[in-house]
């Protein structure tokens, strides 16, 4: 063995010493391993050593906690989050469902929810509708211009923004008084009536133009709906026609979030 | 060549009526009697015929009027001078 020892460096008897040194030898070995293990001495039922310094056998007896420390199986499944109950109670909250987000709720347990995101003020879906069937009338009698789009509203508090355009509207030139009257229907019921005097010119003369609508509509509904333009001839005389020569009109519906 | 509406207003000038795809089979009826499709396609030779004869009718009248207009010594511009 070493002398001194190779890990603490204490000096031991050697085999040369008198007999007579021995006890004072002795002495220092003994001194020197005292002083080495002072740090082990003491600390309490449950404290465990900790490091104090970097220095070699430098260390300070501490208490643990593990009575409070949040444990594993407060958790049951993937997502699973750890909030409070209450001052120094923890608590689970299971994850929610895809898409939501964690929003504060003083009414929860934990005062945290998952809750679907708010959708509102933006637009949650599109559609259009077209047609290139030519209609003509002579009627004061309101009818289809078989341009329509169907729209199911996401939400009862959506709005349904209709934009209409019938470009290539027109009227022939049998009359002065002939014109062109729109409407906007929901299902059967009219919401909007556009236009009375479209393309009156009090001439007769042909007029071919573009007629475009917007309207924002509340349906207040989670249904399938359709919406539909319907046209006339105000003066019952001549004739008007929409998507003159086969030409297309449109119509987009938006629903936009509440 | 006459169009379906004219046709129509030349043969059943008290009816109203919406067509759909320029299709006689498509017509709505909204007031009137329905004529039928063969009265329909003869009507195009009707209406054609009538059209010329007003065309050479109206020739005719603008022919004596500037006959007219001649022997009382005036000229179109005379006319447009009196703001007629």
């Amino acid at each position: 063995m070493a002398n001194p020892t190779t890990n603490f460096g204490w000096v031991m008897p050697t085999s040369t010493d008198l007999v007579t040194d021995l006890p004072a030898d002795f002495a220092v070995f003994g001194q020197a391993v005292d002083t080495s293990m002072a740090d082990l001495k003491g600390g309490t039922t449950g404290q465990v050593l900790s490091k104090t310094t970097n220095t070699d056998m430098d260390f300070t007896w501490v208490t643990t906690d593990d009575t409070n420390a949040i444990q594993n199986a407060i958790v049951d499944a993937k997502g699973d989050l750890i909030g409070a109950t209450a001052a120094d109670t923890p608590a689970r909250l299971a994850v929610g469902t895809n898409g939501q987000v964690l929003t504060a709720d003083s009414t929860a347990a934990t005062g945290l929810k998952w809750a679907t995101p708010a959708a509102g003020g933006k637009v949650l879906q599109v559609v259009q509708g077209t047609t290139t069937t030519n209609v003509v009338s002579n009627s004061s009698a309101f009818a289809d211009t078989t341009l329509t789009a169907s729209i199911t509203p996401s939400a009862t508090t959506s709005k349904i923004l209709v934009l209409i355009s019938h470009p290539a509207t027109a009227k022939t030139n049998g009359n002065a008084s002939n014109r062109v009257g729109f409407k906007l229907f929901r299902g059967s019921t009219e919401v909007a009536y556009f236009s009375e005097y479209g393309a009156f010119t009090n001439s007769a003369l042909t007029w071919i133009g573009s007629y475009s609508f917007n309207y924002l509509d509340s349906p207040n509904t989670t249904s399938a709906t359709a919406y539909k333009t319907q046209f006339n001839n105000g003066q019952n005389v001549a004739e008007v026609s929409v998507q003159h020569a086969d030409r297309i009109s449109s119509i987009i519906l938006m629903e936009i979030g509440a | 060549m006459a169009t379906n509406g004219e046709v129509l207003r030349f043969l059943c000038p008290d009816s109203e009526w919406v067509i759909y795809d320029n299709d006689f089979d498509k017509i709505e009826w909204i007031k009137g009697e329905p004529i039928t499709k063969a009265e329909f396609e003869a009507g195009f030779a009707k209406v054609d015929a009538w059209k010329t004869k007003e065309e050479i009718a109206a020739i005719a009248a603008k022919e004596a009027a500037q006959a007219k207009f001649e022997a009382l010594g005036l000229t179109a511009n005379d006319l447009k001078a009196l703001g007629l």
